[in-house]
């Protein structure tokens, strides 16, 4: 894996803030899909910027805590995606 | 001595994985960093100054750890080589086995797959932390009593997986083989396969893992 400098962002405005001043810049939130592929350095981003603890807007998590998933679709793990998926459509 | 008594004395390979799968099941963790033939993996540090190490606190187990660590450190190899918890396995390294799965604030993740400074602040439970001192976790012991495994490998991360899974179920998650979403369903074995198919058994131990786990999912939470 190519070497990356990492920060945490607070907010969603911060988190499009850090991506767009910083050339090579990629947001992580569960990280499945882009730690696998930098791991195989088909991605190669310089700086990753997490947006786990982002106050995230609530229309999207009262969609799927309505269904019974407390889950946030933006920061679903992969394996389960398939479950939010299903509860955002209902 | 006769070839009985050498018998009875030799170890049988069922005796040699039934010990194998204990020490898995119990989280061994006593790796044995000064013998020469078998050295530590150096864990991975920056020396670029540009890319510098990072300070992450985190409690593993109950206990506070401070660490400086590269980006690049997964929480798996934060647990194995610098922390030394060997519990937690690398299967695949890519999130496709689940060998790696630990608790992060109770909810079970692939520890292959996140980045050690993602996780500042966080409270890890990894197999080496679910037993009660000398008193199995209740799916531990269900593994032993079942049988839920042969060689062992996977074992810590489908037990982390399964405390993980039955809170989800406890908490009314659904999953895809779940009928009416939100009608809270029975913890058949069709939803226990579902639910842990992110944890594969090379050795194909699936009836005994389900079995383990439905007998465990009443005291396990």
């Amino acid at each position: 894996m190519k070497a990356f400098t990492y920060e945490r962002a607070d907010s969603v405005a911060a988190a499009a803030r850090a991506v767009a001043d910083k050339p090579g810049a990629k947001f992580i939130a569960g990280g499945t899909n882009l730690l696998d592929l930098m791991k195989l350095e088909v991605e190669t981003p310089k700086h990753l910027v997490d947006v786990n603890r982002c106050r995230s807007p609530r229309s999207r998590m009262h969609r799927t805590a309505a269904c019974g998933s407390e889950r946030s679709s933006a920061t679903a793990i992969s394996r389960r995606t398939r479950v939010c998926a299903r509860t955002i459509r209902c | 001595m006769s070839e009985s008594e050498r018998r009875l004395l030799r170890p049988t390979r069922r005796q040699m994985l039934e010990t194998g799968a204990a020490l898995a099941i119990l989280g061994y963790t006593k790796p044995s960093f000064s013998a020469e033939s078998n050295p530590p993996v150096t864990p991975l540090s920056s020396t670029d100054p540009a890319m510098p190490n990072v300070p992450v606190r985190l409690v593993v187990n109950g206990t506070e750890q401070r660490l400086t660590l590269d980006t690049r450190t997964t929480l798996l190899d934060m647990l194995r080589e610098h922390l030394g918890l060997t519990g937690s396995k690398k299967g695949c390294d890519h999130g496709q086995c689940g060998a790696c799965t630990v608790l992060v604030d109770g909810r079970r993740i692939n520890s292959c797959l996140s980045l050690a400074v993602m996780h500042d602040g966080d409270k890890i439970t990894t197999i080496e932390g679910l037993a009660d001192g000398d008193r199995l976790h209740p799916l531990q012991a269900a593994f032993v009593e079942h049988d839920g495994f042969q060689c062992g490998y996977c074992t810590p991360g489908q037990i982390c997986s399964a405390a993980g899974m039955l809170k989800e179920h406890k908490a009314g998650w659904p999953s895809v083989v779940t009928e009416e979403l939100g009608s809270h369903p029975e913890l058949s074995d069709a939803e226990i396969r579902e639910r842990m198919s992110g944890n594969i058994c090379r050795c194909s131990a699936y009836p005994n893992i389900v079995a383990a786990i439905r007998d465990a999912a009443g005291e396990a939470l």
